[in-house]
């Protein structure tokens, strides 16, 4: 053995271990953090953040969509000027039926990736995983080696596919075009600065033909530039290759592309074999009376009056003027969600209101002393997350009333979230009351479902609807329970939530979560809502179970004036109560 | 990121405490060692990056999409937060501390010390690196990576990663001969 390998081996035998009371901090936190997480997913202060774990939103994020994704992210710090040569390009491209690339991803191996270009198709082949998306059906198939099955989803608006699809098309439409707000840029990066950039085309005529070559020279932090460079072919005005140097850490990155006449049609043309078993995580069409529950419940939240509500967060142990506000806006499909915080460099209020006061009249006032902070913006049709200088993390558990002080959060740019939502309903308390949850569990083949009626004394036609997952392979399951009002157009009045781990057979709850609704009233239009909110929740910390309990009370007003401008990523420009 | 991996990682975001168990037993040591490593000896802080490390898996483990093994980017994410926290410390502390801090002082049988005095040296040797080097080596020796993955995760060409390899060898080889280690002629 030479003295190389001796000292090599030498630097393997350096081996440390954790200790018990390492490994138990470590685990006990993860978990604690964890409950955290699955308890804050249910919290109703969350209600227009939390992206719901339906099929549609679990989708993963396929290798192509990285791989695409790191070509672009170069242009975010790219100042595009016009060249009609470029546009003449995109035109060639986008009449071609089929765009093949190929390239070699360090770790990953070699892999392919096809759009269908007219048939909006997706298809992405690397050693041992392929997948497989029909953007016009919805519908995803994967085949990994290892697991020997395909797993077809249903593919929601914004699934990765259809990302990965838009930014390609994105990327020709807008590369070297002149357009000043990318929205590719805007889908990868919230960084508002732009370094110097260069852009430049020069033409090649040499052994190895006759190319147009576009080059973007960026700078990033480092000292060395970073460039792309795309190689048109001048004949076809079709892209061969495009290459990306990182010039600050020596790395580059070839794709090469070609345009067949034809491309894949199915997952078997990738090659998985055709007695493949396929797994089908695509929804069940409902019939009869589930779909007439469905629709009843979508039914109420489309329905439902547009509102500006008023929600109170606060723990059932403190008095009532105690508590953080939120403001929601809801019109139609759009909603604006705003949390308030006390500014420590602002005075406080001197006035304690006894029980007697006017509680919503009170925290109306109380609010024009707050300063709100833009959470989340629905237009209708994207979802808009506001961005903020602090590092402050978001699941950072605040006792309330929040503090933040206000010049610390000031709002630095808006970011488009991937997800998109067709329910119309995503509003506190509205999305509890018709959630889309329901119809999800009703229509997944990875739920169990019992509908059972359960007359209670308030609610003698109540229904409850159990729900019980296991995926298979997976050593947990889920159950939820919907005890549903059919006289209140279904409205939920309370659920529970159990996640268990299964070992040897055993079920062991690992959390909770309970929430009810009380204090129903009637909108204009004649749908119930509730005021009152009350959420329970368990999980295990420390090998203890911990208990939390919020309260959220709400009032909803149906007779306020919503400018277009408060459905904009923009902050808000009027008065909460201007009255 | 491997199929299992990704499956263990979704388990831990829909709360599976199994699946994070199984994570963690199967990365800990490995992470640690690697951490300490690159620390120049200060398991103490290693151990507080460990902790980090794996609640930061836990808090994004629902928008996780790492391409690879998980394995290496766990490393990733212990290799950046040393970056982080070698900022703010010069590398004559670093070396000061492990010395004071080490792993290795209860050693108390004279075999045991032997044994452990020469990893000590080596660890001395390891922290004189540059911080490049002593990279690429504990990515490679500790963290089991290849030259390809080494070079994916510090953004490098493979080419690079070897040389630097190659100048931390030579380096380490030429310390450990004046010291009459790593020839076998303890």
């Amino acid at each position: 053995m030479s003295h190389e390998q001796d000292l090599e081996q030498q630097l393997r035998e350096i081996s440390l271990t954790t200790d018990r009371s390492l490994d138990e901090r470590i685990v006990d936190d993860a978990i604690a953090c964890m409950s955290r997480k699955q308890a804050s997913s249910q919290s109703p202060s969350l209600q227009a953040i939390d992206t719901p774990l339906d099929r549609r939103l679990l989708g993963r994020v396929i290798p192509s969509v990285t791989i695409l994704g790191g070509l672009l992210l170069v242009l975010v710090w790219w100042v595009p000027r016009p060249t009609d040569t470029w546009a003449q390009v995109v035109e060639a491209v986008q009449q071609r039926p089929w765009v093949h690339l190929t390239g070699e991803q360090p770790g990953d191996g070699v892999f392919d990736q096809w759009y269908g270009m007219h048939d909006q198709i997706s298809a992405y082949q690397s050693s041992g995983y392929s997948r497989f998306s029909n953007l016009k059906q919805c519908v995803t198939e994967s085949y990994s080696v290892d697991n020997q099955k395909i797993i077809r989803n249903e593919q929601g608006e914004r699934s990765s596919d259809q990302v990965s699809y838009d930014s390609f098309t994105l990327f020709f439409e807008e590369l070297f075009q002149g357009k000043k707000d990318l929205s590719i840029a805007m889908a990868f990066t919230s960084d508002p600065d732009v370094p110097k950039v260069d852009q430049s085309r020069r033409e090649i005529n040499d052994a190895t033909g006759h190319w147009y070559e576009y080059s973007l020279v960026i700078r990033q932090q480092g000292p060395k530039p970073h460039t792309m460079k795309v190689r048109v072919d001048a004949d076809t005005l079709l892209p061969q290759t495009m290459t990306v140097v990182d010039g600050d850490h020596d790395a580059s990155m070839t794709v090469r592309f070609d345009f067949p006449e034809t491309g894949p049609q199915d997952i078997y043309a990738l090659g998985v074999p055709r007695d493949t078993e396929i797994v089908d995580h695509s929804p069940h069409e409902l019939a009869g009376d589930r779909k007439q529950l469905a629709d009843a419940i979508r039914q109420a939240a489309e329905g439902f009056d547009d509102y500006r509500a008023l929600a109170i967060l606060s723990d059932p142990d403190l008095p009532w003027h105690v508590g953080t506000p939120m403001l929601v806006w809801r019109r139609g499909n759009q909603s604006r969600t705003e949390i308030g915080s006390i500014d420590p460099d602002a005075p406080l209020p001197t006035d304690i209101p006894g029980d007697d006061a006017d509680q919503v009249g009170w925290w109306k006032e109380r609010c024009n002393s707050l300063w709100f902070m833009p959470v989340q913006v629905f237009d209708g049709d994207k979802t808009f997350s506001a961005q903020f200088v602090s590092p402050e993390s978001e699941h950072r558990h605040l006792e309330h009333p929040h503090v933040r002080r206000r010049q610390d959060w000031a709002v630095t740019g808006w970011r488009e979230e991937s997800f998109r939502s067709e329910w119309p309903a995503r509003t506190a308390p509205i999305v509890w009351t018709y959630s889309q949850n329901i119809e999800g569990r009703l229509e997944s083949p990875l739920y169990k479902i019992e509908v059972i009626d359960e007359p209670t004394d308030s609610a003698p036609q109540a229904i409850r609807i159990k729900a019980v997952s296991a995926p298979d392979g997976l050593n947990r399951a889920d159950e939820w329970n919907y005890l549903l009002d059919p006289d209140k157009g279904y409205a939920l009045l309370h659920s529970t939530t159990a996640s268990y781990t299964i070992e040897a057979g055993e079920k062991t709850l690992n959390s909770s979560d309970e929430q009810t609704f009380d204090d129903w009233k009637q909108s204009p239009r004649g749908y119930w809502y509730p005021t009152l909110y009350t959420s329970k929740s368990s999980y295990m910390q420390n090998g203890e179970q911990v208990r939390n309990t919020a309260r959220v009370r709400y009032d909803l007003d149906f007779d306020v004036e919503m400018p277009d401008t408060l459905f904009e990523p923009r902050e808000r420009t009027i008065g909460a109560f201007p009255d | 990121m491997r199929d299992d991996d990704q499956e263990q990682v979704d388990s831990i975001a829909a709360g599976s405490r199994d699946a994070f168990v199984q994570v963690y037993r199967a990365h800990k040591d490995r992470l640690l060692t690697a951490t300490t490593v690159l620390l120049g000896g200060d398991q103490s802080t290693a151990e507080d990056i460990l902790h980090d490390v794996f609640i930061q898996l836990v808090e994004q483990a629902a928008s996780l999409q790492v391409k690879g093994k998980l394995r290496n980017y766990l490393i990733t994410c212990c290799l950046n937060k040393t970056r982080d926290h070698l900022r703010r410390q010069d590398i004559d502390r670093r070396v000061k501390q492990r010395s004071n801090n080490s792993p290795y002082d209860d050693a108390d049988q004279s075999e045991q010390m032997e044994a452990e005095e020469l990893r000590l040296k080596l660890l001395d040797f390891l922290a004189r690196l540059p911080d490049s080097q002593r990279e690429v080596v504990t990515l490679h020796v500790q963290g089991d990576m290849t030259f390809a993955e080494v070079a994916d995760t510090l953004s490098i060409s493979v080419n690079t990663a070897k040389s630097r390899y190659r100048y931390a060898i030579d380096k380490l080889q030429g310390w450990a001969s004046s010291d009459r280690i790593g020839s076998g002629e303890k």
